[in-house]
């Protein structure tokens, strides 16, 4: 994954998403039983109007309903608009609206509350307990859900009703039904987001250490689905509340009690809209909309909690417009004085400094300068975490916020003769120059194909963009000729991801950087998730291109060992700066540098041992992005 | 191919469990189909005998002295045979010919504004995640109240805004009652014009959910790798947008929509009584209210189809949607 | 006295009224707010839901027909005391023991494919009637001879008076022609209906089905050219449509009647009453009934606290009317209500003092609760009312506090339909609030056969139609069935001290406790068209839902414009 993006990595699409609007929690690390502090919403002016809201309506219901007259107070004085006497007005029946709406609400409420909880309990039972025992079990359970989910509920709720004795009926029978029906939906999600979670290596390992089932479902399992049940059932108040007032609206609610829904059925029939009663009509409708609301806004705290994702942090902007000129005021493009020119030079990296803004800004590129010649293979070494990635990406300006580059300047040197300062280029620019002049690989190439459409369509996306020009035929013919190129069968062009080997993908991605002949190939940890026999395949398949088709690569690998056998030069990074930058040859001669001596040594060879180094360099690391989402969560 | 076998197996026996549900669930409830028919006989006047009692049990097939098992195989029995009986609250209509005239206004209508409201709901949820921070994210809060408002209390505020005091829409009605109905332009123009305020509503009420969890989705999604390498491919916007990050993320949502399909039916009654509008809601609501048997399993079994065929074909089609799951099963 | 000539007399009357009603309407109102074709009548019976196609005149779910496209023999008008109106018959007479109906038909009427109408038509409807017990609500069991083209006689075994206004008002006569080819009358729905009555069937959709006039019938065609039954969701659908000017009459409650007429310039607003509005009690312990309601005491208690006033303006929007506890009219009947009763009317006013007055006389003592109660029971009573009937809801909610002043707990309990309807008839039940039903013609007799008879009721767990209150006494018995042994046009001397028998046992029994009467309201666009019927001139029950009242409306209905 990369380090770049402050949030976390990709989705982990494993079980296809089923139903629902709420999102699946694929991407949620595991919480344990000390990670309960990143269950609580952080606060947000959202959150705190939600809060307002819900806690405000409520407290009118509970608290409420003393304080005012008997709602059922009927009074000769029929309907009168809001005074003094009754701040809201009074029914057709001289009933004072105030007093009823605290009743009602009290009792849309209960009923809100009832249903949310049953339902919750029902969709936990059958989704949860079905999605990890799995089998006949699950089999049984997902047909029960299934058949619920089309039960219909306007005949069960008179069927239930006329079970209950008379004198025992009320609010309670309509939640009943209520809840009856509406589980289903959030049990298929519940099952869902289980069977991707019981698939987890945290939870596979519990099973192997022999822990009870019962344990491993409330241990291991359910913390994780918590902020996904609770956001189910706030989904299921509102839906309760507003399933309510739509029975009552068809004469079908709980008619022997108050309920907002009730109270705007007698108001509809009492011809409130037609005498234009508004005291009458809306404040029942308002209500269970504000209401609702709040419970919305406290869902979004609840979601973003599900999918930190959805934060939004200040200092992000849009997506679409992170490519923005980052040093603007003058020209991109110049023409390089003859002095000035060095004919083999095509990158020139001057005095760079990448900058994420966070709350505790981390300079991640400090400072750096580099040159890459035409042809020449450049390394870049160092740690996880030490900005190489983050410069690799600043180059090609595809860092996002809050990464900024502060300081410095990036010059292409194009083999037209031209100088392109990519800092200064245009969204429009930057994107034709992207993949015609310079290419990328990426680490993990698991992740950087699209997987739902076929790696014809990828290769073919770059042509249509690039090559407007090309007929369909040629451009088939192009994606086949680089396939060949890298060693895949042509053949495989309407595969899917998927349905390659991790060592297939990287070649498709190889390809797919060469498709324009681009000048400069940055490669990202091409083959680091790669067995060391693909591996080797790959790297002398690029060191084979390079030598046919003359671009020059940027590789990117902590390994450096490797870095030796494959490169002209070799910078070695280490917490954002570069600390040693020299021929191939001399660094492995004569590392001058103690931190590149203690990389030597900590890296077996392709063929050695395993040096002393532990590779997570946790002790050399002062400095991080602050990326790792978990530690965002923490943070108070 | 087991895979398929075992699906269609699934989905035939949620059929057969809903169908008997379908028709256990009515004949709970108080009261008969024939003395509601006898209650409305009465109302004009005569003393109801036993004699004509007998006569509409025979009528109706519905008679009570048959056990309630043999009443279920006969039931199971006639709906193989495509037989669903006779509507009581439409006698002596069959259910299938009174379904056959509502479905269509429902499906036409709530299906299209469910549709509409899907569409739109996506397209916009996309555009928002796409373009997350920009002044669009306020558009979710907004949006999201409108589907806490209770529907009925928002057309009915619709109506009497724009019907009864505007005067641009309708009242009532799928279309106007006065022309002749046929397939004309100035039919169809006024089943449209009939059907504009209700179906706004209905996408009014509904998009926010939609709208919801596509740019939820496609928050997830724009940290993908392959976003980034899209990016990197010098790919235009629009098409990231769409071909790479939207793509991804609408797969919840088409599955979730194959459940939202259950509830055109349903959701179509509370439409149907604001705005006088025809279709199978109001049937259904009148059979409730008559322990019409016949016509409430009738209605079920189309809500039952509907919903599990809707399944059954994004089960099976998901395939074509997201190739991954091709191979996992 | 002949009937030729009473029957002369009557339609002389008649048409005087209607001049009467023109003028009146003629004052009332000028371009009325509808846009609609001026020709066109667009009415609006409170029903919610769409057409589902029957003109089956015979069927419960007939959705037009009887009166306009099938005519009956004669009309009946349920809204005063008229002399029944020639139709299709043009007189009736009964032999002495009332065993023999001789009806005289109208000649040179044609069916509306013209075939000629004659005496057969009328034996097969009648013979139909008998032999279909789907159709035969009234237990119609006479023998129909024709005697010429114009001539048939009944012949019944025992008197069968009372059966008159059934057979000869609600039974519309069908085309044998048509008829005697079909094999299930009772599930055909006539799609094509082919009647003598002054409308035809012209255009049928779902959403609404017009009616054309009949330019062949036999009364001359009528001015009114087109009625067209929109079909809309209810009462409030038809409420906003009549403030659109989009109905031009609808039977049903619209928002602030009193000012009705001010709010919509042309429309005016009848109210009739005719339902009346009851407590149903369970009262008959013999039967089964259980709970304080099966004894009389508190049935009058309950009688004399209301306030019927207060419900009146709260609950009906001061539409109701008084009623009386013999179940006679006041208005209509006001002839048939007995000098023997206690009250004559209900009081409008509580009279909390009497109502505690007889609870302490039978027995019941008052508790810390202010709760009367006798041998450990106390006066609890739950009352039904079906969900969603918010104007007897209302009146029930308020007359629980109004009992509760006297001592009497009222519990409210609102359920479906089905349910209340349901416990209603099997008697499962203590309190209900319903209305009684009006027969086929103005005569109490069809409340006190229908509802007090013991012959139409059943014990606790079967089905009582419509006797839901369980009575039964014998003297009322007798008295119904004597009745029944008398022509009604023989004049009232010899039947009243039978309704006073019967009033008088009633309102001491009181096994439904009487409310108010109910009032129809109609509001219908006056500036449109002209003719309809008024407080002066009610020669129909102008409700659009009653049948065959509707079609006389219809044909006094003239466009304004002309």
């Amino acid at each position: 994954m990369t380090n770049l993006s402050p949030l976390p990595g990709g989705a982990d699409e494993s079980a296809p998403p089923v139903g629902g609007t709420t999102d699946p929690i694929a991407t949620a690390p595991r919480r344990g039983r000390n990670g309960l502090r990143a269950l609580l919403p952080s606060w947000s002016p959202k959150l705190g109007i939600g809060l307002f809201l819900v806690l405000g309506i409520a407290l009118f219901g509970i608290v409420g309903p003393p304080f005012f007259p008997n709602p059922n107070a009927i009074d000769p004085i029929g309907m009168t608009e809001p005074s003094g006497e009754y701040l809201l007005g009074t029914t057709q029946t001289g009933q004072d609206v105030l007093a009823q709406l605290a009743h009602s609400t009290r009792g849309s409420l209960q009923i809100g509350l009832l249903v949310g909880v049953l339902a919750t309990l029902l969709s936990a039972l059958f989704g949860i307990v079905g999605g990890y025992l799995g089998g006949a079990i699950d089999e049984g359970f997902s047909l029960f859900t299934n058949v619920m989910l089309v039960i219909p509920g306007l005949p069960l709720v008179i069927v239930v009703a006329g079970f209950v004795p008379a004198e025992d009926r009320g609010w309670w029978t309509v939640a009943l039904v209520l809840a009856v029906t509406g589980w289903a939906a959030a049990a298929r999600v519940l099952r869902a987001q289980t069977l991707s979670l019981r698939n987890r290596d945290y939870v596979a390992a519990a099973r192997v250490a022999g822990e009870k089932r019962w344990r491993i479902v409330s241990v291991e399992i359910l913390p994780n689905l918590l902020p996904l049940l609770a956001s189910q059932f706030v989904f299921a108040v509102i839906a309760a509340i507003l399933a309510e007032a739509g029975l009552s609206f068809l004469g079908l609610g709980a008619s022997n009690s108050h309920t907002l829904g009730t109270m705007l059925y007698f108001a509809q029939n009492g011809f409130a809209l037609q005498y234009e009663a508004w005291w009458w009509f809306v404040p029942p409708g308002l209500l269970i909309a504000l209401f609702g609301c709040g419970l919305a806004l406290i869902n979004f705290s609840i979601d973003e909690i599900i999918n930190p994702k959805l934060r939004i942090t200040r200092q992000v902007k849009a997506v679409g417009d992170v490519a923005e000129a980052a040093v603007a005021g003058h020209e991109a493009v110049t023409e390089s004085s003859p002095d000035e020119r060095r004919d083999d030079l095509v990158l020139t990296v001057r005095g760079l400094n990448v900058v994420y803004r966070s709350e505790r800004p981390v300079h991640a590129v400090k400072d750096v300068s580099l040159t890459l010649r035409r042809g020449e293979i450049l390394g870049l070494a160092g740690e996880s975490g030490c900005g190489k990635t983050t410069l690799a990406y600043a180059i090609n300006r595809l860092h996002r916020p809050p990464a900024e580059v502060t300081e410095g300047s990036v010059t292409f040197h194009d083999r037209s003769g031209q100088d392109i300062d990519l800092l200064a280029l245009e969204n429009e620019e930057l994107r034709a120059f992207r993949w015609s002049k310079l290419s990328m690989v990426f680490q993990g190439a698991m992740n950087s194909l699209n997987p739902v459409i076929t790696i014809h369509e990828q290769l073919d996306d770059v042509l249509t963009t690039h090559e407007p020009g090309m007929s369909k035929e040629e451009r088939r013919a192009r994606c086949a000729e680089v396939l060949t190129l890298v060693g895949v069968d042509p053949q495989r062009l309407d595969s899917f991801a998927h349905e390659l080997s991790g060592g297939m993908r990287q070649r498709v991605m190889i390809a797919m950087a060469m498709l324009l002949n681009p000048q400069v190939m940055i490669m990202d940890e091409p083959t680091t998730a790669l067995d060391v026999v693909v591996q080797r395949g790959i790297l002398r398949e690029i060191i084979r291109l390079r030598d046919e088709l003359g671009f020059a690569v940027i590789f990117i690998t902590h390994d450096l060992p490797l870095l030796l056998e494959l490169t002209d030069r070799i910078a070695v990074m280490r917490a954002g700066e570069i600390v040693e930058y020299a021929p191939a040859e001399e660094i492995y001669a004569s590392p001058r540098h103690e931190y590149t001596r203690r990389l030597l040594e900590s890296f077996p060879s392709l063929t050695g041992d395993r040096g002393s180094f532990i590779r997570t360099g946790e002790s050399a690391s002062r400095t991080e992005p602050p990326a790792a989402s978990a530690n965002e969560r923490a943070q108070p | 191919m087991r895979y398929y076998v075992r699906k269609l197996g699934f989905y035939l026996v949620a059929l057969w469990a809903a169908l008997t549900l379908n028709f256990f669930i009515p004949r709970m409830m108080p009261g008969n189909p024939v003395d509601a028919l006898l209650g409305k006989l009465q109302q004009r006047g005569g003393q109801v005998g036993p004699e004509v009692r007998e006569s509409f049990e025979a009528l109706l097939g519905s008679d009570s002295g048959e056990p309630l098992w043999n009443q279920y195989f006969t039931y199971l029995g006639n709906l193989a045979r495509g037989d669903l009986g006779i509507a009581t609250s439409a006698f002596p209509a069959k259910v299938s010919d009174v379904i056959g005239q509502s479905l269509p206004w429902t499906v036409g209508l709530v299906g299209i504004a469910t549709l509409l409201s899907f569409a739109l709901g996506v397209v916009l949820g996309a555009v928002v995640g796409w373009k997350r921070g920009s002044w669009l994210d306020h558009l979710v809060p907004a949006t999201t109240v409108l589907s806490a408002v209770p529907y009925f209390w928002l057309a009915l505020i619709f109506v009497l805004i724009f019907s009864s005091q505007l005067g641009w829409f309708p009242l009532n009605h799928g279309y106007d009652v006065a022309l002749s109905t046929g397939w004309n332009w100035e039919f169809i123009s006024s089943v449209i014009e009939h059907g504009t305020l209700p179906a706004l509503t209905i996408v009014v009420s509904s998009v926010g959910g939609w709208l919801l969890g596509m740019r939820n989705m496609m928050v997830s999604t724009i940290s993908e790798d392959y976003i980034l390498t899209a990016q990197a491919k010098g790919l235009r916007n629009r098409r990231i947008m769409s071909r790479y990050a939207a793509r991804n993320a609408v797969l919840p949502s088409v599955a979730g929509f194959a459940i939202s399909l259950g509830f055109v039916v349903s959701g179509s009654i509370i439409t149907e009584q604001v705005f006088s509008y025809p279709g199978i809601g109001s049937r259904l609501l009148s059979a409730v209210q008559n322990s019409d048997y016949a016509l409430m399993q009738g209605i079920f079994l189309v809500i039952t189809v509907a919903v599990l065929g809707a399944n059954l074909v994004i089960d099976l089609l998901y395939g074509a949607i997201d190739p991954r799951t091709r191979v996992e099963n | 006295m002949s009937l030729h000539a009473r029957w002369r007399r009557a339609r002389a009357a008649a048409i005087g009224t209607v001049t009467i009603g023109l003028l009146a309407t003629a004052c009332g109102g000028s371009g009325g707010g509808s846009s609609t074709d001026p020709d066109t009548l667009i009415v609006y019976t409170g029903l919610a839901g769409e057409w589902q196609r029957n003109y089956n005149p015979y069927s419960p779910e007939a959705i037009e027909g009887i009166g306009s496209i099938y005519e009956p023999l004669f009309f009946f008008n349920n809204a005063r005391q008229d002399e029944p109106a020639g139709r299709l018959g043009t007189e009736y007479a009964w032999n002495e023991d009332g065993t023999e109906l001789s009806i005289t038909l109208r000649e040179d009427v044609t069916w509306s494919d013209g075939e000629a109408f004659d005496a057969e038509d009328v034996a097969f409807t009648f013979d139909l009637i008998r032999d279909t017990p789907a159709f035969n609500s009234f237990g119609f069991d006479g023998t129909t001879e024709v005697v010429d083209a114009s001539h048939v006689t009944v012949s019944f075994e025992d008197p069968a008076y009372m059966d008159a206004p059934q057979l000869l008002g609600k039974s519309p006569i069908v085309p044998e022609h048509i008829w005697s080819g079909i094999d299930d009358p009772e599930t055909d729905i006539m799609a094509e209906p082919v009647g003598t009555g002054p409308f035809l069937l012209s255009d049928f959709k779902p959403q609404a089905f017009t009616m054309e006039a009949n330019p062949d019938y036999w009364d001359g065609e009528p001015e009114l050219k087109n009625v067209r039954y929109v079909a809309l969701s209810g009462n409030q659908a038809g409420a906003d449509a009549l403030a659109a000017g989009e109905i031009d009459w609808q039977t049903g409650p619209v928002p602030d009647i009193a000012n009705f007429e001010e709010n919509h310039e042309g429309y005016k607003v009848i109210t009739i009453p005719m339902n009346q509005t009851v407590l149903v009690t369970c009262a008959n312990a013999e039967l089964g009934c259980e709970g304080p309601q099966t004894d009389p005491a508190v049935r009058q208690a309950i009688f004399h606290a209301m306030d019927r006033e207060t419900l009146n303006s709260l609950a009906f929007q001061n539409t109701s009317s008084e009623i009386s506890p013999g179940f006679a009219l006041p208005e209509r009947d006001a002839a048939y209500v007995s000098a023997d009763l206690e009250n004559r009317t209900a009081s409008m006013t509580a009279d909390t003092a009497q109502a505690e007055e007889i609870l302490e006389a039978a027995g019941y003592v008052r508790g810390g609760d202010g709760i009367y109660a006798k041998d450990g029971v106390k006066l609890e009573m739950t009352v039904n009312v079906v969900t969603g009937w918010t104007d007897y809801i209302t009146a029930v909610n308020t007359m629980a506090e109004q009992l509760n002043e006297v001592g009497i707990k009222l519990t409210v309990n609102q359920a479906s339909w089905n349910e209340v309807t349901d416990s209603r008839n099997t008697g499962n039940f203590q309190l209900a609030i319903d209305s009684l039903y009006p027969g086929a013609s103005p005569d109490p007799y069809y409340i006190y056969y229908q509802f007090f008879h013991s012959q139409s009721t059943k014990p606790v767990g079967e089905s009582a139609n419509p006797n839901w209150s369980r009575y039964a006494n014998p003297e009322v018995d007798a008295a119904i069935e004597e009745l029944a042994q008398l022509n009604p046009e023989d004049g009232q001397e010899a039947r009243q001290p039978y309704y006073d028998t019967i009033q008088a046992a009633i309102e001491r029994d009181m096994p439904y406790i009487p409310i108010m009467v109910g009032g129809t309201t109609s509001e219908f666009n006056a500036g449109k068209f002209s003719g309809w019927p008024t407080d002066v001139n009610l020669y129909a029950f102008p409700a659009v839902w009653s049948r065959p009242d509707q079609a006389e409306i219809y044909r006094n209905l003239k466009p304004a414009g002309e």
